[in-house]
């Protein structure tokens, strides 16, 4: 158990605070819960109310629809009110609710993260509170939601949440961790290091790496096309147009077009990327990285400084990432994937945590860091016939796409055929580099040709898997791994681990199950 | 599905047999099947009006009447006894277990998985029943965790007795050590 046994005095108010909030039996909300809970439903309907008690003079059944709704959500709120029910059973909250869908949650007090009392004006002169219970899993809503508690009983379930959470943390993790990073880096605690600073030439290096450019590009010219008057567009066109003039004056027409495409496009990039150098400035002027201790922060901009600082521990996901152009620089950048509770104020900005940098300084960092970062590790390839899974789209869509151009134009959509050498090409690229690795302490996974990422968390830091096969994976004895991490962006590089040989996901998923259920869980 | 090949839960069961996959409720098929059902309704019908639009409008061409009513009317026939099978199949390829580890659900027909949730990173838990699982005495399990794909594993279909065990197996927060 969690107790601990030395603090006599401290359970004795800790079953005090029990035995206010019921002790194991069921108790419900405060009497006047549904006057809130109207209140906060009745809020998003205040101005079309207010509207209609104004303006609904003309027929007077509006009225009366108006106070059917009112009607309506006070028996809602009241119905809420008898439904819902709470009882604290010995470690955990339990809170039952519902009426049709009904729901039973069960939340160990130990795994609250934070709570949160809200009291508005009325909350006060009611001697009431809102109860925002928050545990580590994300998305909007809190875990618990009471809507609403006396103070006493608020208070009471916060001492209990405190008290409990302080006997789960009293030793292992989270402190644990926190020392271990900060023996890592070196020293002083107290000191602020800094890390890395971007110069002006980096972050010319970073607009031309960066794709934002294009996207940026796009963008502005769509909204030309929407808003831009004929001047404006004459104004813009006018490189694009002198350039289709001179080549499309000469005697050889295809020729001409054929040497026109390119030049466009070498404008459109040209364009895009001293837009991305332009971004890059605004956005990461005089990036500076710091540490505090366990803290990272960085601090960036040119008219907007932007700071943003969070925990080492906090880091639940890493990407390496190496495109083309960085690659031509000998450089590399690195993002991160923190955890954020709603109720801690740590925004997604760490996020970019070193947009670009030599590979030797990014290992280095890492090292500082991870303690036990090997820097290299020995990647499995995957099953050999992984190309074809890496090649069965674009084959299948460049197919109909011929398929469809040839019943429209006849012959001329075979010539799309020519591509499918070059999509097998590239899926056989994509296979070779791909690959993943374990160790004691990591799960890496790494793909892409071109734009190479390499992603790696930390296995403590994992919270579940998933084994996966599609039936193509089945008829070729692939599978893959999915590892899930806290706080992770869709978009982002996620650890799925695709295209493994059979047995060797099998093994794997087993091997990270027995692995995670041994290690206890972090935050 | 070919029922003679092993799946990849007996491939590695542990032989230990302190624990084993388990099947949901029976009386869960019922639901799988009525889901099939209409998916196959909605897709059949999305499939149909793309048909028509491109068959009729991009391409132009003119389809006897009868030829494609008799199409379509057949494809609906089809459903329900398709349904039936692909529900069936859903649930028999359901199974979930209690490990040592944590909860493992094995779920797809086509597509298929094989989920752990490690019993330390369990947050908290729901035992959801809606009008219909609380006539047949059955229960939904909702699983909840700090992660993101995995943030909340649902198992719907369970009895409501092993529903409640799966539960008060999987909180217990001072099976953190292990």
């Amino acid at each position: 158990m969690m107790m601990p046994s030395d603090a006599s005095t401290e359970s004795a108010a800790t079953a005090g605070d029990e035995a206010r909030l019921g002790a194991g039996t069921e108790r419900r909300l405060h009497p006047l819960s549904w006057l809130f809970v109207l209140l906060a439903q009745l809020r998003s309907f205040a101005l079309p109310l207010v509207a209609l008690l104004v303006f609904g003079d003309r027929g007077e059944s509006w009225q009366w629809w108006g106070l059917v709704a009112v009607g309506v959500l006070t028996l809602g709120a009241a119905a809420r009110y008898f439904t819902y029910r709470f009882r604290i059973d010995a470690d955990e909250l339990v809170i039952r609710s519902g009426l049709l869908e009904r729901n039973v949650r069960h939340v160990p007090l130990a795994r609250i993260q934070s709570v949160a009392l809200h009291r508005s004006l009325l909350h006060r002169l009611a001697g009431v509170a809102e109860v925002r219970l928050e545990s580590a899993v994300g998305g909007e809503e809190p875990e618990a939601r009471m809507q609403v508690l006396s103070m006493a009983d608020a208070d009471a379930l916060e001492r209990l949440v405190e008290y409990h959470r302080g006997a789960a943390q009293a030793v292992p993790v989270a402190v644990r961790g926190e020392r271990a990073e900060a023996a890592a880096s070196n020293g002083d605690e107290t000191g602020t290091r800094r890390l890395l600073h971007l110069s002006l030439l980096d972050l010319v290096k970073l607009g031309l790496s960066s794709g934002r450019g294009t996207v940026l590009l796009a963008a502005g010219l769509g909204a030309l096309e929407q808003f831009g008057d004929e001047q404006v567009w004459k104004r813009v066109a006018y490189w694009p147009n002198e350039l289709m003039d001179w080549f499309l004056a000469r005697d050889n027409y295809l020729l001409g077009w054929m040497l026109l495409i390119p030049a466009l496009l070498l404008l459109a990039t040209a364009v895009s990327r001293i837009l991305a150098i332009a971004l890059a400035l605004l956005r990461d002027f005089d990036f500076t990285l710091e540490q505090a201790g366990p803290r990272l922060s960085v601090e960036r901009g040119l008219l907007t400084r932007m700071r943003a600082s969070a925990p080492l521990r906090r880091i639940q996901h890493w990407t390496l990432r190496q495109n083309l152009v960085l690659r031509l620089f000998g450089r590399s950048s690195l993002r991160v994937e923190t955890a954020a509770t709603r109720a801690g104020n740590e925004p997604q900005t760490l996020s970019d945590l070193v947009p670009i940098a030599p590979a030797g300084v990014l290992d280095a960092l890492l090292r500082g860091w991870l303690p036990d970062w090997p820097g290299v590790f020995d990647f499995r390839p995957l099953h050999p016939r992984a190309w074809r899974r890496m090649a069965l789209v674009p084959c299948l869509l460049t197919l109909a796409a011929s398929a469809s151009l040839t019943a429209a134009s006849g012959a001329i959509g075979l010539v799309l055929l020519v591509s499918i050498p070059f999509w097998i090409w590239r899926a056989r690229r994509k296979a070779a580099c791909a690959g993943y690795a374990v160790t004691d302490r990591f799960v890496v996974w790494r793909s892409g040709w071109l734009d190479k990422r390499l992603s790696f968390a930390q296995i403590d830091k994992l919270q579940g898997l998933r084994w996966v096969q599609s039936p193509f994976d089945r008829r070729h004895g692939m599978a893959g791994v999915r590892i899930d991490t806290a706080g992770a962006h869709p978009l982002g590089h996620r650890l799925h681990l695709v295209c493994l040989p059979e047995a060797e996901a099998r093994a794997l998923f087993a091997r990270l199950s027995i692995r995670l259920a041994k290690s206890p869980w972090q935050w | 599905m070919n029922e003679a090949r092993p799946t990849p839960a007996t491939a590695t069961t542990a032989p230990d047999a302190s624990w084993r996959f388990e099947h949901l409720d029976p009386r869960a098929r019922w639901g799988m099947r009525l889901n099939a059902l209409l998916l196959a309704l909605l897709l059949f019908g999305v499939i149909w009006v793309l048909v028509a639009v491109v068959l009729g409008v991009a391409l132009d061409l003119d389809w006897p009447a009868a030829t494609a009513f008799a199409i379509v009317l057949a494809s609906f026939l089809a459903a329900p006894p398709l349904a039936w099978f692909h529900g069936s199949a859903r649930w028999r390829r359901t199974r979930y277990a209690l490990t040592p580890q944590g909860l493992r659900i094995q779920r797809g027909v086509w597509w298929r998985s094989d989920t752990v949730v490690p019993r330390s990173r369990v947050q908290h838990t729901d035992l959801q029943r809606g009008p219909l699982d609380r006539a047949l005495g059955l229960a939904g399990l909702r699983v909840y965790t700090a992660g993101s794909e995995l943030g909340r594993v649902a198992l719907d279909g369970l009895p409501l007795a092993r529903a409640e065990a799966l539960r008060d197996a999987l909180i217990r927060v001072d099976d953190d050590a292990l």
